[in-house]
């Protein structure tokens, strides 16, 4: 993999096609919101400023770089500080904040590993390949990990899909 | 199995995560544009002041130039020769420096020239003509 700069045109797609999710990922690991922001921001301003060269990967770079700090917080914070649940950091398309919370929660209980996988794949719309090469994890364990991810969320939400039908009202299985 | 699961990822997607702030571009744009600004005026100011002192005008302005309106030869000056005839020129000291060394009788000229239309001061008081007068 060369290491390359991208242009700042580059790094604004980036920001506005994934800085939501990586907004949302960064969120998932400590409750204050303005830590988070600032995690994604400065990520972005160093790729703006060419303070550091990226991979072919950006985006595992950017998931890497929003981590990282994220867990040096989290360490020297108490571990078992709630998130802050009442903020939202996920709003619901037809207005369900109670489900929005809901998922929030389930998110921020995930293992970090699965949590990652999950918020990749829903949210950034990267495919189980992509995510492979993108954090340098087999193809078999990322696939492994977004499952029981997966499956753990569809337990947690259960009560909010039971009706068979979301706010947006479409009917669900 | 796999119906199940999209269908579900379907329903995590009816989620939007925040958005974050607006994209900090000009945080960034700022410093580049003033980087772009200042060496552009670097430039400006260089080649500038280049062109300024390469310029007759400043030579003739920092060396105190003789300013004369005609140079004739002094076979031309004595012969009365006709103005199309004449060459005009503005010589400075250094030209006259220059040409004293290398041209004598073209120096003599380019004085003899200029001394009609160059009067010495008379009340300029460090002037030998001032001196003169009074004594």
């Amino acid at each position: 993999m060369t290491p390359y700069k991208l242009g700042p045109e580059a790094v604004r797609q980036l920001y506005e096609r994934h800085g939501p999710a990586l907004l949302a990922y960064a969120r998932s690991f400590g409750p204050d919101r303005s830590q988070a922001e600032d995690a994604v921001q400065q990520v972005f301003l160093k790729l703006l400023r060419g303070e550091t060269e990226t991979p072919d990967a950006p985006l595992a770079y950017l998931y890497r770089a929003v981590r990282n700090p994220a867990l040096n917080r989290r360490r020297t914070m108490k571990r078992d500080a709630p998130l802050e649940m009442a903020e939202h950091w996920f709003s619901h398309r037809g207005g369900n904040q109670e489900a929005a919370l809901a998922l929030q929660s389930s998110l921020a209980e995930l293992p970090d590993e699965q949590r990652e996988v999950v918020i990749m794949r829903i949210w950034s719309g990267l495919t189980l390949d992509e995510i492979s090469s993108a954090t340098g994890t087999p193809l078999n364990t990322v696939a492994s990990r977004y499952r029981y991810g997966l499956e753990k969320l569809r337990n947690r939400l259960k009560p909010y899909r039971s009706s068979g039908r979301t706010e947006t009202g479409r009917t669900e299985d | 199995m796999q119906n199940h699961d999209q269908r579900f990822e379907e329903f995590l997607r009816e989620f939007e995560p925040t958005r974050p702030q607006a994209f900090p571009e000009m945080l960034v744009a700022n410093p580049w544009n003033w980087q772009r600004l200042a060496a552009a005026a670097i430039v400006i100011i260089a080649c500038g002041s280049g062109f300024w002192f390469a310029s007759p005008r400043s030579q003739h302005l920092s060396t105190q130039s003789f300013q004369q309106g005609e140079i004739l030869s002094p076979s031309q000056a004595f012969a009365g020769s006709s103005p199309s005839s004449r060459i005009n020129r503005n010589y400075s000291r250094a030209e006259l420096q220059r040409l004293a060394l290398e041209d004598p009788a073209k120096f003599d000229a380019a004085l003899f020239a200029a001394a009609p239309n160059t009067l010495p001061s008379f009340t300029h008081p460090g002037s030998l003509l001032s001196v003169l007068a009074k004594d």
